[in-house]
């Protein structure tokens, strides 16, 4: 059996003080006697009674003093305390219970009544134990638990983490811990330079999140470095997610591209707020809204993993939040919502309204706010030469390879639909040490020739239909009707010889289009001005990278020659290296 | 009205068992005790002490079944708070009458144990 | 948050009505809402006309109805919702999920 209950009985008149004791010892408590204030104190320390009767009046210390010593003793305790009293005034009363009282007994004593009271509190003094211990454990729990977020937080990095934000023209506020609120935030550059960035929001909190970030930043990091497209890095997450996540579960994501040779942004948005581009001239917000469902509902025939792409200048920016800023609630339970997103971005200008929004979301928020759900983010197109040459990987590192070798490869209308050449490609090319120096180049290269010989020669769509801002995205509405319904081929040929320090790789790409007239198109280009055209940009990349380029027969074929030689490649690493 | 509630003495006597006399004992002690404390307070015109006296007392007959003598303590009680001066000798004459005839009866049931 | 629901169209139809917010923690009522019907019945109808807010985590209650009503088969309706929750649900294009009205 446990211990009995230890109460203290204080009642200076001797025949109250008895029947009480005689009435309380019945039932089972264990009784301390006190005969006036100071005694009871006494008797509280001394004993640490669990329960305690305490008459009002009482000469030297009264009750209500007492009541309050006791309290203070007690601390976070809880010492139910009844006054016996035959005060009958409600200030009197009141008295009692500013001093801390938890009920009162009148004289004379009925048994019954104390004996239920005395029950009563004991329940309520067990029910606050047993309250305290659970508050105890759960912070026990959640220092824990804080503890394991830093531990995985720690790996997520290890996986996760390349740096890919650290640029100046990229702003963000994530919180340390927000993987385990859900969102997640990753960016990296593609060999060709491009910046791809995948903001991601999981549904649910915790450990189901948390698991679904690890993977999903793996297939980003590793796809985008092999230089895959954004739909597919987007077809493998939704697989991998629908296979790994529970029922019900899913993740929200916006996909970004920033080519900075071309000016483009392409976007995929599954499910998170409009991201929203402000031009650096002109007051029209554009938004990015989703047309998707978000990453991990649906099966990969159902999965549309179709892109936008918009044409971005220099300066523009892009603002992008996942729905906790959306949805921050102020202490009326009011949220920021979309309008004054919008709004606040508007009243920017051309200033990055970075700073003013997460103000003004914190403001909105007040006291009551939690940053844990907060992830903005801002970037800014740059032009290639603001961002400089450091954006590709560099191995100066030598190993011996291939010399002199020549490769054909021809695409069927199927292998066209289905799949993206590219990264096998540029895989084989890299196999020429002397090579992977010039591998952001190469790979825009090959990414030229073969949309140009896909997009004219095999589909035959019109770039001057991108002469106009809308135009430019009804090519590539016309881009993926055209896709579906293709037929033809894209052959590319490689020659590669290397001859002591220097070396040349010719790739030779042949359509199965009709061809264009190129003498002309090339003297256009020759007289507009560089970069107002929303098309021809793709030409003037491919003479500016390459050594030679030149079109054959009637425009369905074209050469280029990228050549090397090491004099050259050591200086511009020595520069690279300043 | 009766001198002592039977019924509460009754229950009283079921609750102490073996020290029902000594409750009863230690009664007639402590009102003796009071009584004589209030008379001295009222005769050296310490109101506060007066009162305190008329409480303990009421509240101790109260609990042993003196229903009259446990009002006349309270209008005592009373009158001393609000210390109407005039109306002390009386209320303190009524709980003496009263006090000795239910000291005598708690007597004679101290007897009867 | 109350979750009710009416059998309708001789047994064809679970209408199930939502009030107030549609959050996670009407994950156990809302499941019981169409898993304690038997037999199951062809049609499901959630009338959002009481709702007033729903999150991410009900999307994904949502997800669990039209599975259990059979997956890509599934004849599942969202009515009655107010222009909040109708933003919610077309920025995830729940649309080409389910028929909303």
């Amino acid at each position: 059996m446990a211990d009995p209950i230890r109460v203290l009985v204080a009642d200076d008149n001797d025949v109250d003080r008895m029947l009480l004791t005689t009435i309380v010892r019945k039932e089972g408590y264990e009784v301390q006697e006190a005969v006036d204030g100071f005694d009871a104190l006494r008797k509280f320390v001394e004993h640490r009674p669990q329960m305690v009767l305490l008459d009002a009046m009482m000469p030297g210390l009264d009750g209500f003093e007492v009541a309050r010593r006791i309290k203070e003793q007690a601390g976070e305790e809880f010492v139910p305390i009844i006054f016996l009293t035959s005060l009958t005034a409600a200030d009197e009363l009141a008295r009692c219970l500013d001093a801390g009282g938890d009920d009162f007994l009148s004289k004379p004593y009925n048994k019954v009544i104390l004996k239920a009271k005395l029950n009563a509190l004991h329940r309520m003094r067990t029910l606050h134990v047993t309250m305290q211990e659970q508050r105890d454990e759960i912070s026990r729990h959640h220092a824990h638990l804080i503890q394991e977020q830093e531990a995985a937080k720690a790996v997520f990095d290890n996986v996760a983490h390349t740096g890919g934000l650290d640029v100046p023209f990229v702003r963000y506020l994530i919180s340390p811990l927000a993987i385990f609120n859900g969102d997640v935030l990753v960016a990296a550059r593609n060999p060709a330079g491009d910046l791809y960035v995948l903001l991601g929001d999981f549904t649910g909190h915790g450990l189901t999140a948390a698991i679904g970030a690890m993977p999903l930043a793996e297939i980003f990091y590793g796809m985008t470095q092999k230089g895959f497209t954004p739909g597919e890095i987007l077809r493998e997450a939704n697989r991998k997610l629908l296979g790994i996540l529970p029922k019900g579960y899913f993740c929200c994501a916006l996909m970004l591209v920033f080519n900075f040779h071309k000016g483009t942004v392409e976007f995929w948005n599954g499910g998170l707020p409009p991201a929203v581009l402000m031009r650096a001239r002109g007051h029209d917000l554009l938004h990015l809204t989703s047309s998707h469902l978000p990453l991990g509902i649906v099966s990969e025939e159902r999965f549309d993993a179709s892109t936008r792409v918009l044409e971005m200048a220099a300066g523009d920016r892009l603002l992008m939040c996942t729905d906790g800023i959306i949805e921050a609630r102020d202490a009326r339970g009011q949220a920021f919502g979309f309008e004054r997103f919008d709004q606040i971005i508007g009243a920017a200008a051309a200033d990055s309204p970075f700073d003013r929004l997460k103000q003004a979301v914190y403001r909105h928020m007040g006291a009551s706010g939690r940053d844990d759900d907060l992830t903005l983010v801002e970037i800014t197109m740059v032009t290639p030469e603001q961002l400089g040459r450091d954006a590709a990987p560099v191995e100066p590192e030598r190993p011996a390879g291939s010399e002199d070798w020549q490769l054909s490869y021809e695409l069927g209308p199927r292998s066209l639909r289905a799949s993206n050449p590219l990264p096998l490609l540029q895989h084989i090319v890299m196999e020429v040490p002397q090579l992977r120096s010039h591998a952001s180049a190469i790979y825009t290269v090959l990414a030229e020739l073969y949309s140009n010989a896909l997009e004219h020669g095999v589909m035959g769509l019109d770039s001057s239909l991108k002469a106009s801002a809308s135009g430019f995205s009804d090519y590539y509405q016309a881009r993926a009707r055209a896709l579906e319904a293709l037929d033809g081929f894209v052959r590319f040929e490689f020659a590669c010889q290397i001859d002591g320090s220097r070396g040349s790789l010719r790739i030779r790409v042949r359509d199965s289009g009709p061809g264009f007239d190129h003498a002309a198109r090339i003297r256009e280009l020759s007289l507009e001005p560089r970069g107002t055209a929303y098309f021809g940009r793709g030409l003037r990349l491919l003479n500016n990278l390459c050594h030679s380029l030149e079109y054959r027969g009637c425009g369905n074929e074209v050469e280029v020659v990228f050549a090397w030689s090491d004099e050259a490649d050591g200086a511009i690493e020595r520069r690279a290296a300043r | 009205m009766e001198r002592l509630n039977d019924a509460l003495l009754d229950e009283l006597r079921d609750l102490m068992e073996d020290a029902f006399p000594s409750l009863l004992q230690t009664y007639l002690r402590d009102s003796e005790l009071q009584f004589m404390a209030a008379r001295d307070a009222l005769a050296s015109g310490d109101l506060e002490s007066l009162g305190r006296c008329a409480h303990s007392l009421k509240g101790a007959s109260s609990n042993i079944g003196a229903v009259q003598l446990a009002e006349y303590c309270c209008e005592l009680e009373r009158s001393a708070r609000q210390a109407r001066r005039e109306r002390l000798p009386l209320a303190l004459e009524l709980v003496s009458d009263e006090l000795r005839e239910v000291r005598a009866a708690v007597e004679a049931l101290y007897r009867a144990c | 948050m109350t979750i009710a629901t009416t059998v309708a169209d001789q047994g064809e139809q679970l209408v199930i009505t939502i009030s107030g917010r549609f959050d996670f923690s009407a994950h156990q009522e809302f499941r019981e809402a169409y898993e304690s019907i038997e037999p199951a019945p062809g049609r499901y109808c959630v009338d959002m006309r009481e709702a007033s807010y729903i999150d991410s985590s009900a999307l994904g209650m949502l997800l669990l109805l039209r599975d259990y009503a059979g997956g890509d088969n599934a004849d599942v309706q969202i009515v009655n919702c107010n222009p909040d929750v109708r933003k919610i649900l077309s920025i995830s294009n729940f649309e080409q999920l389910f028929t909303i009205h």
